[in-house]
């Protein structure tokens, strides 16, 4: 996209001498791009193509990935911030905005004579000190719903407008507290299923203590809606299928095979039959009733055979909602019908199909212990229903990585104001050289309470300095009220972010520093992909 | 119950989505809407979904195509038919954001545009989108199609495109190389979740699914994807994976490399896709309009009836993409036979796991307008059909082949009794049918073969998109077929004869030893980008290995 043009893709045929300058200028440009993002009042980027499709984020990774970048230093950046997606599902926009600053403050110094091997040195032993202020900020929480809602609250609302973000957080919340067990460690988030329905009129987010799949029956006689329904969930084929084996040139004659063609099918058909046969026993003379939900095919002639019983099917089921189906119905996924029993079988109070446009919907509800949920979403266009999906998984790692962590950290700039005035007081510690590089790191982590307050439309100097004085009188960690321009304490008003998320940052951001200040090697990773 | 046998299509890479643009264009224009007109004998059902669109019926292709960022140019992601919820750009009235701003939950002041330039629609397009396409109206499309999505006359299913974000699309340089990257490229979202649910979608609306029909671009970065591609679908579904992989006949550099470094990285990745379609698939037909597919590309095909211009990707398309449309003719015909099953034609020729075959094609097929088949077999003795399948030349011994033969009408075998006069001395005079005619000449002129043979009626419809300029020397009557005498008389040619041949036999052996000898001379260490990329080396002799032992597959057999 546009702004990145800023960037020379020529970069890399820099001679290294201008290679420390160009690896700075480019981190620039892209913290430039980003900056406006940061905090629940930055701004939303709208991105359109030359053909009109549409990206709504306010996610930094996101952001980074659709502005195809090729520039060397920019793409090292990118990883980063990829590698911090991956782990901690947030602080991708902080990830370019410190990187971006290590390298503006190691300029200054160096423009000063200082060595860059000195300021890598330095920046590594900030880099465990921070560590060691991170660890002292940490604020254990009790894993309940106010706290899970503090948290998923604080990263929603950086994503959705408040009102949105608000009916997601609870959502989220009820999601992992459905699903996850007494010993409150993280949850499978794959367990959590997602499910997006595009729908003229509705935006809406609802949390299903069930299973949805995009599929429904496809047979026209068949139920599709059933009460008290017994779940059957396997992977069984039901369907005649014209192997290469039964084909033409295997047989002698044409009758031999025909023959086989008619056993085959019979095969087939004694398979369906044994679901059949255990319907009837569990069912019969109750108000009992059965769905088969199979992740192989079933063809027309057992989709008739079932449906002649009143038996709700459906075929190619996602191989991931076996797994979630046995959590949330009970029941066993069947890979035979050979030994086929009333235990295998789940259990759910409503199944039932919803058809939108072209799709089909089914719902397995009233499930009586779900341990698999589906968050379905619904919204107007893709883009929309793009940035939910977004928020929500964004939600959900906030939480899961809170259950991990069983502890957070207040947000609004309070580690970062925390971790500069206890990084000035220990580079005066710090003997030689390397004291400069400890206090660049210090002042570089302000970047980001600054940008906080200038994306809410207040001075950064005179926030940061009033920050820093509140900062050095509390002994309780100090933020800044985004709605004010006053520093606050973010515990007191739930404003808190994950430890890991703060944690990783402070690693990536000094070794993706590091390297881009260590010319010498980026110009050889650079040479060994031109030599490719 | 009459059941439809499914097939999807996947089409994967930027020439692919070239040779898929004008297979499905050929595809619509064989529809017939004339409800006076008997019932085609091709099952149209095979290869379309019938869909819902605001209450309107939708036929589309069954079809995924997956391409680079930047290659769908004017085209939005979600295709051209389904287009409820897409915005104007260039509305004076109200902008982009205007138009959506209801839908997008942030605070009003807060969101920042950013928006590329529009990409123009061209003019073919333009009209086919406003007033369709006037009798006669001429776009130089040999000219102006750049990329694929110029030509594309048949609309598809907002599920049909998938685009990868990772990598854009140049003109000048390639830049998703090694069939390593392609491979790793799998394990991201857009395939796990996206791209592999949809074929899910696919395929759980198929009653009778045959299988798959897999076109990728065997070259670059997209013969790893579609290896992982056609794993999935082996693993998930074992259903018959027929696949054609793709030689272009243009090429562009990969990025950061001359020449010869991007022959050697092309020539890796052809290798990988073989020795991984000889475990995955169940019949593979490489394709190029060039003789040669590795090393020293530079001599193109000629077919005696078309004049082409072989450096034009537009033209080099629509041959292969004629040749797939009429081979696949005999798993798409309306009438169910246990002949008539894309598993039987692998069965056919993928004996003793020989995987990859030949193919070749008669395009047009040359017969004269006045003669009858049993008199065009008995004169023409020269080569009837063309190879098209790089480094590939199959002689006329021991061969194993399954040939279609289209667009001959029935009354054209031969005389009826009363007229037949010298027909009759020929034992070809018993035949009934077109296929049973073709049969009994290839058992007399090819030696110790076995030839399956299909047949059917309808020729293949030349429309434009497709390149009407092969004919333009005027030699073909309007149904195709060649004029007895050369006349000034300017005929617009509406339809061709076509014959295919997918054929196998112990001469594919060269090829592949060809491939082997060539890779294996390759020093991968002094290609990084492989390395870099994540590949082992014991993979890469795995590979190797592989490749020799499905070589080896065509050399000891007695049969054959
Ligand atoms: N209500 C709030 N008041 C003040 N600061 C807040 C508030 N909510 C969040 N923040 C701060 O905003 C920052 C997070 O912003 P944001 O989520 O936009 O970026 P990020 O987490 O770095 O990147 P990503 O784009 O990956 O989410 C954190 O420093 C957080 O403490
Ligand atoms: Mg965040």
């Amino acid at each position: 996209m546009a702004a990145i043009s800023l960037l020379n893709p020529k970069a890399e045929f820099a001679r290294a001498a201008q290679a420390l300058s160009v690896n700075i200028s480019a981190s620039k440009g892209i913290q430039d791009v980003m900056k406006t993002n940061l905090g629940p009042k930055g701004t939303l980027k709208m991105l359109v193509s030359g053909a009109g499709d549409i990206k709504i984020t306010k996610d930094g990774n996101v952001l980074l990935h659709e502005m195809q970048i090729q520039h060397p230093t920019a793409s090292l950046i990118a990883r980063a911030s990829t590698a911090q997606d991956d782990i901690t599902g947030d602080g991708t926009t902080s990830t370019v905005l410190i990187i971006g600053e290590l390298l503006k403050q190691a300029e200054l110094y160096i423009a000063e004579g200082l060595h860059p091997r000195i300021i890598t040195e330095g920046f590594d032993q900030a880099r465990l000190q921070a560590l060691k202020i991170l660890d002292d900020m940490k604020h254990p929480v009790e894993i309940n719903r106010k706290n899970l809602q503090d948290i998923a609250r604080t990263a929603l609302r950086t994503k959705l407008n408040t009102q949105l973000a608000d009916l997601l957080t609870d959502v989220c919340v009820d999601a992992i507290l459905t699903i996850k067990k007494e010993d409150d460690k993280p949850v499978d988030l794959h367990m959590v299923e997602l499910m997006e329905m595009q729908h003229k009129t509705a935006t809406d987010t609802q949390l299903v203590k069930g299973i949805v799949m995009d599929h429904g029956s496809r047979h026209p006689d068949m139920p599709k809606r059933l009460e008290n329904a017994y779940i059957l969930t396997c992977n069984v084929s039901m369907e005649y299928e014209k192997t290469e084996v039964n084909s033409g040139f295997f047989y002698k004659t044409a009758e031999e095979r025909e023959k086989f063609v008619l056993a085959e099918r019979d095969f087939i058909t004694q398979r369906v039959q044994k679901v059949i046969d255990l319907k009837k026993k569990v069912c019969d003379g109750t108000n009992k009733t059965f769905v088969v939900i199979n992740q192989k095919g079933i063809d027309p002639n057992s989709l008739d055979m079932l449906a002649k019983e009143g038996i709700m099917a459906l075929r190619r089921a996602k191989r991931r909602n076996m797994e979630r189906l046995a959590l949330a119905c009970g029941g066993v996924a069947m890979n035979s019908f050979d030994d086929l029993k009333e235990e295998h079988l789940g259990f759910a109070g409503l199944v039932y199909e919803h058809v939108l446009g072209e799709t089909k919907y089914t719902f397995v509800e009233n499930c009586k212990i779900p341990q698999s949920v589906t968050i379905l979403m619904k919204g107007p266009n893709k883009h929309t229903l793009a940035q939910i999906k977004d928020a929500v998984r964004d939600g959900l790692r906030a939480i899961n990585n809170t259950l991990e962590d069983k502890c957070l950290i207040p947000g609004a700039g309070a580690f970062e104001v925390q971790a500069n005035i206890k990084l000035r007081e220990y580079s005066k510690t710090v003997k030689g050289k390397a004291r400069l590089a400890i206090q660049a790191y210090a002042d570089a982590l302000l970047v980001i309470p600054k940008t906080l307050a200038v994306n809410s439309g207040y001075d950064s100097q005179d926030t940061i300095v009033r920050l820093q004085e509140e900062g050095e009188l509390s002994t309780d960690p100090i933020g800044l009220d985004l709605s004010t321009g006053e520093p606050f304490k973010p515990v007191d008003q739930g404003i808190f972010d994950n430890y890991i998320v703060k944690k990783q940052i402070i690693n990536s951001c000094t070794v993706i520093a590091t390297n881009l200040l260590l010319v010498d090697e980026i110009m050889r990773a650079g040479m060994s992909s031109l030599k490719g | 119950m009459s059941v439809t046998r499914e097939i999807i299509t996947l089409q994967l890479g930027n020439y692919a989505n070239f040779v898929g643009t004008h297979f499905w264009n050929t595809q619509e224009h064989s529809f017939n809407y004339d409800p006076e007109v008997e019932v085609s004998e091709i099952n149209h059902d095979v290869l379309f979904r019938e869909g819902n669109y605001n209450r309107n019926v939708t036929f589309t292709p069954r079809m995924l195509l997956l391409d680079l960022k930047g290659s769908l140019k004017f085209v939005q992601e979600s295709g051209n038919l389904y287009t409820e919820n897409q915005i104007e750009l260039n509305n004076p009235e109200k902008n982009v954001l205007s138009q959506i701003r209801e839908t997008i939950a942030w605070q009003d002041d807060n969101i920042e545009v950013m928006e590329s330039e529009e990409i123009p629609m061209p003019s073919y397009q333009k009209s086919l989108m406003e007033n369709g396409i006037a009798e006669g109206e001429e776009f130089n499309l040999k000219e102006t199609v750049n990329n694929w999505p110029d030509f594309m006359y048949t609309r598809y299913h907002p599920r049909s495109i998938n685009i990868i974000k990772n990598y854009e699309y140049s003109e000048q340089i390639s830049t998703f190389d090694t069939f390593t990257v392609g491979t790793q490229l799998w394990n991201s979202p857009l395939f796990e979740d996206e791209y592999c649910d949809k074929i899910r979608n696919y395929i759980e609306e198929c009653d009778q699914c045959q299988g798959f029909q897999t076109i990728f671009d065997a070259i670059d970065g997209f013969s790893g994807v579609s290896m992982k591609c056609i794993e999935h679908l082996e693993d998930e579904y074992s259903k018959s994976i027929l696949a054609f992989p793709l030689i272009p006949s243009v090429v562009k550099n990969f990025q950061f490399s001359d020449e010869g470094m991007s022959e050697t990285i092309r020539l890796i990745n052809i290798a990988f896709s073989y020795a991984k379609l000889s475990e995955f698939s169940s019949l593979f037909i490489p394709l190029s309009t060039m003789e040669r597919g590795w090393r020293n590309v530079s001599d193109a095909r000629k077919f005696h009836n078309i004049s082409y211009d072989s450096s034009n990707l537009y033209h080099c398309s629509s041959i292969l993409s004629s040749f797939i449309d009429t081979m696949s003719i005999q798993y798409r015909l309306r009438e169910i036979t246990n002949q008539n099953y894309l598993s039987n034609l692998c069965a056919q020729l993928n004996i003793y796991g020989r995987k990859m075959c030949g193919a070749k094609i008669s395009f047009p097929f040359p017969m004269n307008e006045k003669e009858d088949l049993i008199d065009f077999l008995d004169r023409f003795n020269s080569d009837l059909m063309q190879c098209i399948s790089p480094n590939t030349t199959i002689g006329t011994d021991r061969i194993i082949q399954s040939v279609t033969l289209r667009g001959i009408p029935k009354n054209r075998l031969k005389k009826p009794f009363e007229k037949a006069k010298d027909q009759m001395k020929m034992a070809a005079y018993k035949c009934s049918s077109i296929s049973e005619m073709i049969q009994l000449y290839y058992q007399c002129s090819f030696y110790a073969s076995l030839s399956h043979v299909a047949s059917a009626e309808s020729a293949m419809k030349i429309k434009s998109p497709f390149p009407k300029e092969f004919f333009s020397d005027n030699r073909l009557t309007s149904r195709g077929f060649l004029k007895e005498f050369q006349n000034d008389e300017i005929s617009q040619v509406n339809e061709v004869p076509v014959m295919t041949s997918v054929q196998n036999s112990n001469e594919l052996s060269n090829t592949l030893e060809n491939l082997y000898t060539q890779v294996e001379r390759v020093k991968l260490a002094k290609i990084p980008r492989f390395i870099d990329a994540g590949l082992e080396k014991e993979e890469y002799k795995e590979l190797l290995e592989q490749l020799l032992v499905f070589k080896e597959q065509y050399d000891d057999n007695e049969f054959l």
